[in-house]
C-alpha cells in the first residue's frame, strides 16, 4: 500500500523514532511502513491518521497494481 | 509506554538477550564435559543442562514477541515460517543422506544447532527485507 507517511513526518520535523513513540510502535515499524513493506493494522492506521489530523485515505492509498 | 520506560525496557531486554545467548552457547560446552566424565550423575546433569540451556533464550524471544508491536510480531511470524521450512529441508536432507548410505547416522547436534542458525538467519533476513525500500 502506498502512503504519505514520510512526507507528513518530514513536514513536522519528526524522526522515525519520535513518530513511533507518538503512535506506540517501534522505529522499525515506522521504517517498514514508510518503505511500503508493511501495511499497518487498522488501529495503527487510525492512530496515524488522528495524529496528523487526516483521514486514513489521506495517508494510505491502495496499490492498484497488486 | 513512556519514552523513558520504553528505553529502560529496551536496555533490560538487550542485557537479557546477551545473558541468554551466553547461557545458550555455554551450556552445551559444559554439558559435553559432563558427558565425558561418564558417571550417571554427570550424564543426568548433562541432559538437564543441555536441554535447559536454551530455555532462557526462548523465554527472552517469547517476551520480545509478547511485548512487541504488530511489526515485531509479523517479523517473527515470517521468520519462524521460513525457519520451519528450512528445518524441514535440513531434516529431510539428513534422512535421505542416511538412507542413501552417505552418512551412518545423523549428528543430532548438527541438526539442532542448524535449526538455531536457520532461525537467526531467517530473523536477520526478514528484518532486512522489511527495512528495505520497495
Amino acid at each position: 500500500m502506498k502512503n504519505r507517511l514520510r512526507e507528513l513526518r518530514a513536514e513536522r520535523g519528526w524522526s522515525q523514532a519520535e513518530l513511533g513513540v507518538r503512535v506506540g510502535v517501534s522505529r522499525q515499524a515506522i521504517i517498514a511502513v514508510e518503505g511500503e513493506r508493511f501495511d499497518p493494522s487498522l488501529p495503527l492506521a487510525f492512530k496515524l491518521a488522528r495524529l496528523f489530523g487526516l483521514t486514513i485515505e489521506d495517508i494510505f492509498e491502495p496499490d492498484e497494481g497488486k | 509506554m513512556e519514552p523513558n520506560s520504553r528505553y529502560r525496557s529496551a536496555v533490560r531486554s538487550f542485557y537479557a538477550w546477551i545473558g541468554s545467548m551466553i547461557v545458550l552457547g555455554g551450556a552445551p560446552i559444559v554439558a559435553l564435559q559432563l558427558v565425558e566424565r561418564g558417571t550417571l550423575l554427570a550424564r543426568v546433569a548433562a541432559v538437564v543442562l543441555g536441554v535447559s540451556g536454551s530455555l532462557p533464550w526462548l523465554w527472552v524471544v517469547f517476551n520480545i514477541i509478547r511485548r512487541g508491536d504488530e511489526f515485531v510480531r509479523r517479523m517473527h511470524l515470517v521468520a519462524g515460517t521460513f525457519a520451519f521450512a528450512g528445518a524441514l529441508v535440513l531434516v529431510s536432507a539428513a534422512d535421505w543422506l542416511v538412507r542413501a548410505g552417505f552418512l551412518s547416522h545423523p549428528n543430532l547436534m548438527v541438526l539442532w544447532v542448524g535449526f538455531l542458525l536457520l532461525w537467526l538467519i531467517a530473523l536477520l533476513g526478514t528484518q532486512r527485507y522489511f527495512e528495505r525500500e520497495r
